[in-house]
């Protein structure tokens, strides 16, 4: 759409997403009749990832945030756009051809708690994607697994039990290894670390950074706050309502917002001293996100907007790059 | 969390009253079986063995009683106790065969209706809704109409009566572990559909119907009572629970043995069955499981 985002990185991208869509039909309530509703989850987003880079996508519920993240995993109805991977389209690959394409591309959930079947044993979890995808036989599946174990920072003798002998933290490591198994490059973590104590969440995210390192993954981080994504992220994008209103280097998006949701979401960000915390000026937004189903034209964020004007309700601002590697869709930046 | 680290096996619980009720649904059954097996050695006459000349004869307690007929004797003379053993095997007979039939068929229909989705799981849970709300024993009524009445008949009716239950239950079960998120994690790695409905949905299938089954084996063999007991279901000279219990009603006032030693058989065995089906649900249950090692952990630090 705007191939502004693309320029500096079109040499090493492993992940490209190109103006991607994800709406999703609404069944009317009526028997028959009834008019046709379309919630659109995602509308238009384009980023890219470069490899051993880290993406946070930052939203509210029901940004879309999620839904976008799936849709790259080929595991959300793709309705527009395209997804390509190491160059390869993967939009419309289906079967076995996808199937080979999880060993590249894995995902981390959101509730450890769910995401780990009750019933196996963590080295069976853990071992699972090696023995789907026949990589290697039972000894050599064993060996590395504990491997991963320890990659992980799990005690070794861990794999002989159950998902709930252990705590939170633990079985977040887990769904980390994991992912891990296939040695992918490409992990997208779903609000990884929302489900822990603040504690705990630490603890994890440097794990993730470690392991970035040792192993030159690419993480999209998607978060719903922006103090756990300013960690690790090394490019940041908001989410607001299914569209990328801003994306840009970490530093220039958290010194420089430019968009008004983004100034909003950075001054919900609690300072830690209680001193600048009672003196800091906050305009907090008022009233909801607009429903995804049949958006209004114009801006999304038009309705809470407190620097709205009549063009914010016409038409739609195109993300543009305002700065070097920082995009804006906002009309107030023209 | 950090007790359960520890990691012992919640295998070890305490002797709980379920524990108990198990044991005895599961002897009840037992005897059941072996009843049923060793009829012709157990029973001290022919079930069919009409005399005439000992019609009516009280139970051994009772006034004119003796251990030559220890339940009494019907208004044909025969032995209520040899009845009674060999309408053991009509009920176990119709109850397993009933769920077997109606237990596979319902869960391949709710499996395929909730893992297609779509047009197919719509127009099979119409026909699911339209066949529960026709009254049951009246579509076996007509069934057995159109049939000769007899033993495979009342199956075949009750079996075409009964699969419905297992079709909802399995596809409801199908969709919520569908939605959970380790079954999206076992796709996301790259298993096979065969691999994630065996290894990570049929697992979640076993505790709930395993326990329908045993409850709708109780309900099987009161519907083959109830339609021996019409009539319909259970020919003389053959023998049934329901039909002794149909037969015996007209001297319900001068010999009460004769419906209420079938009827006694009907309730154990529907006692024994519901005794199981309570403990089954608790074994299967991985939060009861938690809950079981949560305590033994308690127990053992207190």
């Amino acid at each position: 759409m705007f191939p502004t985002i693309h320029a500096g990185v079109a040499m090493s991208v492993l992940l490209d997403v190109t103006n991607l869509s994800v709406h999703f039909p609404l069944r009317s309530l009526a028997l028959w009749g009834g008019a046709r509703h379309v919630a659109h989850a995602v509308d238009g987003v384009s980023l890219t990832l470069a490899p051993g880079e880290t993406l946070g996508l930052v939203g509210e519920s029901g940004s879309g945030k999620t839904t976008l993240g799936r849709a790259i995993l080929r595991r959300a109805p793709i309705t527009a756009g395209t997804v390509r991977f190491r160059g390869e389209d993967i939009t419309t690959l289906s079967g076995e051809p996808l199937r080979r394409l999880r060993r590249n591309m894995q995902l981390v959930f959101q509730d450890p708690y769910a995401s780990l079947n009750p019933r196996l044993r963590v080295r069976d979890i853990v071992g699972e994607p090696l023995e789907v995808h026949g990589i290697a036989d039972r000894d050599a599946i064993r060996e590395r697994v504990s491997r991963l174990l320890t990659l992980v920072g799990l005690p070794a003798d861990a794999g002989e039990r159950f998902p709930h002998a252990f705590s939170g933290g633990q079985r977040q490591r887990i769904g980390l290894a994991r992912a891990l198994a296939l040695e992918p490059e490409l992990i997208i973590a779903d609000e990884p670390v929302s489900a822990l104590d603040v504690s705990i969440r630490a603890q994890v995210v440097n794990l993730m950074q470690d392991l970035q390192a040792r192993l030159g993954l690419s993480y999209l981080f998607i978060a719903h706050d922006l103090s756990v994504v300013k960690h690790l992220s090394h490019r940041v994008a908001i989410m607001y309502a299914g569209k990328i209103v801003e994306i840009g280097d970490r530093r220039s998006v958290y010194e420089r917002p430019m968009h008004p949701y983004t100034e909003a979401l950075l001054a919900a960000v609690p300072v830690p001293d209680p001193a600048v915390e009672r003196h800091r000026q906050r305009a907090p937004l008022s009233g909801e996100p607009p429903s995804p189903v049949d958006p209004k034209p114009g801006c999304r964020f038009a309705s809470r907007c407190p620097l709205v004007r009549d063009v914010c309700r016409e038409t739609q601002p195109p993300l543009v790059e305002k700065r070097p590697s920082h995009s804006v869709a906002c009309w107030l930046r023209e | 969390m950090s007790v359960a680290v520890t990691g012992v096996a919640p295998r070890r619980h305490r002797w709980r009253w379920r524990d108990q009720a198990a044991v005895i649904g599961l002897g009840l059954l037992a005897l059941l079986v072996a009843t049923a097996i060793l009829a012709p050695e157990l029973a001290p006459f022919d079930p069919t063995a009409i005399s005439i000349r000992e019609r009516l004869r009280p139970p051994v307690w009772l006034d004119g009683g003796s251990w030559r007929h220890p339940f009494g004797t019907d208004h044909l003379g025969r032995d209520v106790l040899s009845r009674v053993i060999f309408g053991t095997r009509v009920s176990l007979i119709a109850g397993v065969s009933v769920v077997a039939i109606a237990g596979v068929f319902g869960t391949v229909v709710g499996l395929v209706a909730g893992f297609v989705g779509g047009r197919f799981d719509a127009l099979v849970m119409r026909w699911v809704e339209v066949h529960v709300a026709f009254p049951g024993l009246l579509l076996a009524l007509l069934i057995i109409a159109v049939l000769d009445p007899s033993l495979l008949t009342v199956i075949i009716a009750l079996s075409i009566n009964g699969w419905m239950v297992f079709a909802r239950l399995v596809r409801n079960i199908v969709l919520s572990t569908r939605a959970l998120p380790y079954v999206e994690a076992a796709e996301v790695i790259g298993c096979r559909p065969p691999r994630v409905i065996f290894r990570h949905i049929l697992p979640n299938l076993a505790a709930p119907v395993m326990t329908l089954a045993v409850l709708e084996f109780a309900r099987v063999v009161l519907a083959e009572a109830a339609l021996s007991f019409l009539g319909v279901g259970i020919q003389p000279p053959a023998t049934s629970w329901g039909l002794d219990v149909a037969g015996g009603r007209n001297y319900l006032f001068n010999a009460w043995w004769l419906v209420t030693f079938p009827g006694l058989a009907i309730t154990f065995t529907v006692l024994g069955v519901n005794f199981l089906a309570s403990w089954l649900r608790v074994v299967f249950d991985p939060h009861e499981g938690e809950k079981r090692f949560a305590r033994s952990v308690a127990n053992r630090e207190s």
